[in-house]
């Protein structure tokens, strides 16, 4: 151990370096396993998760799989004799304003079928009941908001303010895991709305199978059955209509099942892989993405660990005159062999404990937290722990393994005699694994590259709307009640050129309201925004064929490019499908949902609610806002937050950026391209810290080397040319290599993005430059230390 | 050729200054073959370096060929020793991973020779020092004797005005320390100014004149 603490003084960068590399590289180990186990474990932490299914269904064979489904048809699938125990859930949550003494708090809210309740998701009961026999039992609401309002769980019985009312907490249930699709909300019984209604796809379904049964088998013919017992259920109820028809009239009632069956289509998927099915909004997961960071991990620890095994290289031949002169003085030599390795271990072990020291200090930094969806704290992550230690006793195994045999595979009488730096063998290992090293700075230089570049394409690419220049606000009740007055204010305004009047934010949610018309070759399924007339010309939408909305409009659409090339039958002015609203015009594709999904390709409808919709109300809410291109955005965004609160009840009025709105809901694309950004950057630095290390061995070595050829009349540069040279056909040699493979990673990653940046040529010198630049700096800095070294001293050096 | 002015070389550290040369004052005329004797760690070795401007001294004035040299920059020391001076040492000094044919040709290469000429040189030099066989070998492959032939041919390739050399015997057996010495008389007798440092007076025989040195001094001159 004394001849390595002597090396760690002599060499005190390069070890504290190799130190941080390795404390570095188990840090971003465990962050990045957290996030991993956090994806690999979700919804996985619901009792028997594995015989739970989400039903998913297609309104139409052309649209996309949603997980939305009518009541009635849910409830029969419940019935299936397969089916162990099943529930609803309507499609929207709500926030509630719940208040603990005069404060009020946001709490998720949300319906539940009143019988079934959360009882196939294993929901445990800790005061009260959950299930309902009618909805005016109260709430049923989870123990961390029990404990918030009440201090206890035993709650039930006890009441919740909200607003002026008083609800009855009928129930508490325990809190499911933070890594499941289920919300821990207050739930309140959906009592029979939408019962007999086919109509209203509002409802998803859930259902817990039977252990007994083959869930494959069952999922195989699950449509069939579905078709089966609806056939069933309907004839029941309609038995006596059905018992007057004659053979005619029966076969066509049957084809009546068969056509409303043939355009729909049923399926069931286990809970335990919907995360990354992306059908719902919230299935955030993303395969690849979870691929990547087991590969990030992979990798992660392979650069460290070459990183450790090339510093243990370079470094043995300074150790064999030391260990071979105690082989003289009687060691044994497998001793010695052991104590190496432990020396590794040692190092390898002292590096795990600094970073879990980091792994603290950053949990506490909340820009890290955020970069994570899982918890990064130690304590929740023990068994982690222990297989990080574990790897890093491996590493330093691995590292210290044939350096020991090399050091001691010597004569000791030839080994006390001369310099072993330079043997050819431990020349060309060291040689591969600086290749080694460069060839995966190359590669990561170009992935990273590749991420900036999709990074700056959603950010700043087209989103078919001038995001850039608008503001939203979400209307009170009383500024709703004046809304011409609330335009005509913030119209006189420098500054502001348009206001409009929306049902939604555009681009604020991954999914929005969807609307299925027509039948037959004309049944269409689309995602529909009602708005005012001054909607398109306000968010700068550009209209392509026809025309854009007036004043004078009521009970209309314009639909986008998507829709207008699906549908060829549409005409203007014509109705969309047979007793629709007319079309009016047709404007240009929006991006306004996930980057993964390619929703600018999706049909969409805008549409102004007139007398056909009075039923529905006024349901335009949100206040949007043009802004003038070079006006100061900052202080009318103040100013329109003033106008808003003096014409209202005096409340403060949130005004949001739309551009940040948008950031919002790219959030985990983002989280990823930064945790991949963060991953690489590590990498990178790691990779550096090799070859600067094995530089700096490489050039203490040839120290003699180039004595003697500064004796002899080398200068300086010819000095540094000589040692530059070599890396010169290294990184040349690899990036021969490096480049194809990083253009496949990242264009493999590309591909799960609907829209995407293309891989541009000059990436790939750039990363050459960059890579060349830090290397070849790296080898100078060292290397001019030598080469400006008096000769006399360095020919000394045996 | 040489004509040193009260040269001193004072090493300093944090805590000890020592002084290696106290005040040389010599000359070596154009032709010489000049030995250097003293015991170990009387400056004979600070002594070579200065004259071989690998190191600059302290203080005084050293002229070669009439031009002091005694104060240039590492650069300016690096140009004028390039074709002018050839060192030998008692270590030898090869680069390793070099071959004999391109340990002996790199003095060329720094020169600017051109490739042609400098294998031309380089194969003359080998002959001449009789380790043509060895072109191809690494050092680590040859004798010392064959070493050290390697490193004066090394040393006299450029065809050196000056050559310097430091123990050139010290790691040899008598009959190869023989030879080397043989070799530098006959470089010399072809008109090379020879300076060399030894602790051996049956090497010291071989010069044309004896400077003693003891702490740092020249404390006597033996014209032979």
């Amino acid at each position: 151990m004394s001849s390595l603490f002597y090396l760690a003084r002599r060499f005190k960068t390069a070890t504290a370096l190799n130190l941080f590399g390795l404390t570095v590289a188990f840090a971003a180990f465990y962050l990045f396993m957290t996030q991993v186990l956090y994806n690999a474990g979700y919804n996985r932490g619901i009792p028997d998760a594995e015989r739970l299914f989400r039903v998913e269904a297609k309104m139409n064979l052309d649209a996309p799989w949603d997980v939305n489904c009518n009541r009635p048809v849910l409830e029969m699938m419940m019935q299936l004799p397969e089916v162990e125990a099943g529930t609803i859930v309507p499609r929207w949550g709500w926030m509630q304003e719940v208040y603990q003494g005069e404060t009020p708090v946001e709490c998720a809210a949300a319906k539940i079928h009143g019988e079934s309740s959360l009882l196939p998701f294993g929901a445990e009961c800790l005061d009260g009941k959950l299930t309902w026999e009618a909805p005016a039992e109260g709430v049923i609401i989870p123990s961390s908001l029990a404990k918030r309002f009440f201090d206890t769980t035993m709650a039930a019985g006890r009441y919740l303010r909200v607003g002026e009312d008083s609800v009855r907490v009928m129930g508490v249930y325990r809190d499911f895991p933070e890594n499941c699709f289920l919300m821990n909300a207050i739930y309140s019984s959906m009592g029979e709305e939408n019962h007999n209604n086919y109509s209203e796809w509002s409802y998803n379904g859930y259902l817990l199978l039977h252990a007994a049964v083959d869930a494959e088998a069952f999922r195989a013919e699950f449509k069939e059955r579905v078709k089966a017992t609806f056939r069933k259920v309907v004839m029941a109820e309609q038995a006596d209509e059905y018992d007057k028809l004659n053979a005619e009239e029966r076969a066509e009632w049957d084809q009546q099942i068969e056509d409303y069956f043939g355009r729909l289509d049923f399926r069931l998927t286990p809970l335990t892989e919907t995360y990354f099915s992306g059908v719902n909004p919230s299935d955030t997961g993303n395969r690849t993405v979870h691929l990547i960071l087991i590969w990030a991990c992979v990798v992660i620890l392979l650069v460290a660990a070459i990183n450790f095994l090339n510093f243990t290289l370079a470094e043995s031949p300074m150790r064999v005159r030391g260990v071979n002169t105690r082989r003289v003085l009687g060691e044994q030599a497998s001793t010695l062999r052991l104590n190496l390795i432990a020396e590794t271990v040692a190092t390898a072990l002292s590096a795990f404990i600094l970073s879990l020291g980091v792994i603290y200090l950053l949990s506490q930094w909340p820009a890290i937290a955020e970069l994570f969806s899982s918890d990064i704290s130690l304590v929740n992550h023990l068994p982690l722990v222990g297989w990080t230690a574990a790897i890093a006793v491996l590493i330093g195994i691995t590292a210290g393994t044939y350096p020991a045999f090399f050091v001691t595979s010597f004569q000791p009488a030839l080994a006390l005699k001369g310099s072993f730096g330079l043997t050819p063998k431990g020349r060309q290992l060291r040689t591969a694994l600086v290749a080694l090293q460069v060839f995966i700075s190359l590669i990561l230089v170009i992935y990273i590259g590749i991420l900036y570049l999709q990074s700056h394409f959603i950010y700043h690419s087209d989103y078919g709307f001038d995001k850039d220049e608008l503001l939203y606000s979400q209307l009170s009740d009383e500024l709703k009640g004046k809304k011409d007055a609330v335009r005509a204010e913030l119209m006189q305004m420098g500054g502001v050129e348009d206001v409009a009047y929306s049902n939604v934010v555009l681009g604020s949610q991954p999914k929005y309201m969807g609307w299925g018309r027509g039948d037959g070759d004309k049944a269409v399924s689309f995602t529909c925004f009602p708005v005012d007339w001054r909607y398109l010309r306000t968010m700068g939408i550009k209209i392509i064929e026809g025309r854009d909305f007036n004043e004078h409009d009521s009970d209309c659409y314009i639909i986008n490019r998507a829709a207008r090339e699906r549908w060829s039958w549409v005409e203007m002015d014509k109705e969309l499908t047979n007793g629709d609203l007319p079309v009016v015009g047709v404007c240009e594709n929006m991006r306004y949902g996930s980057v993964h999904q390619d929703r600018a390709a999706d049909p969409v409808a805008f549409v102004i609610l007139g007398e056909r919709y009075k039923d529905w109300g006024d349901r335009l809410d949100i206040l949007n806002v043009r802004l003038a291109r070079n006006s100061n955005k900052v202080e009318l965004r103040h100013q329109i937050e003033d106008k808003l609160r003096e014409m209202g009840d005096g409340s403060e009025v949130g005004v949001r950026f739309l551009d940040q709105q948008l950031e919002n809901l790219y959030q985990e694309e983002f989280r990823f391209i930064h945790q991949v950004l963060l991953f690489s950057v590590i990498c990178l630095i790691i990779t550096l810290i090799g070859v600067f290390c094995l530089t700096l061995f490489e050039t203490e070595y040839r120290r003699k080397e180039i004595g003697i050829r500064k004796v002899f009349g080398s200068t300086e540069e010819e000095i540094l040319l000589l040692l530059s040279r070599r890396y010169v056909a290294i990184i040349l040699g690899c990036f021969v290599l490096a480049a194809p493979i990083a253009w496949y990673i990242g264009h493999q990653w590309l591909q799960s993005f609907a829209e995407r940046t293309s891989i541009h040529w000059w990436l790939f010198p750039v990363a050459l430059a960059a890579v060349s630049f830090i290397t070849l700096a790296t080898v100078c800095i060292q290397g001019w230390r030598a080469a400006t070294e008096n000769p006399v001293n360095s020919i000394k050096t045996e | 050729m040489i004509k040193l002015k009260n040269i001193k070389k004072v090493f300093r550290t944090d805590m000890v200054e020592t002084t290696a040369l106290g005040g040389i004052n010599m000359e070596v005329k154009d032709g010489e073959f000049v030995a250097i004797m003293g015991p170990s760690g009387c400056g004979k070795s600070t002594l070579l370096n200065i004259l071989g401007l690998l190191d600059n001294p302290t203080e005084g004035e050293y002229w070669l060929d009439n031009v002091e040299v005694g104060k240039l920059k590492e650069r300016q020391r690096t140009l004028t020793r390039r074709g002018q001076i050839g060192f030998v040492f008692q270590s030898f000094n090869l680069i390793d991973e070099l071959t004999v044919e391109q340990n002996i040709e790199l003095p060329l290469k720094y020169l600017g020779v051109p490739a042609a000429e400098r294998k031309e040189r380089v194969e003359e030099i080998m002959r001449r020092m009789a380790i043509s066989h060895r072109a191809q070998h690494y050092p680590q492959q040859l004798s010392g004797g064959q070493q050290q032939r390697v490193a004066i041919a090394r040393a006299v390739v450029v065809k050196p005005k000056l050559v310097l050399a430091d123990e050139p015997t010290g790691n040899l057996d008598t009959k190869n320390g023989r030879e080397v010495m043989e070799l530098l008389s006959q470089l010399n007798a072809e008109g090379t100014t020879v300076v060399m440092v030894t602790h051996s007076q049956r090497d010291a025989a071989y010069a044309t004149r004896t400077i003693n040195l003891l702490d740092g001094m020249v404390v006597e001159k033996t014209q032979l």
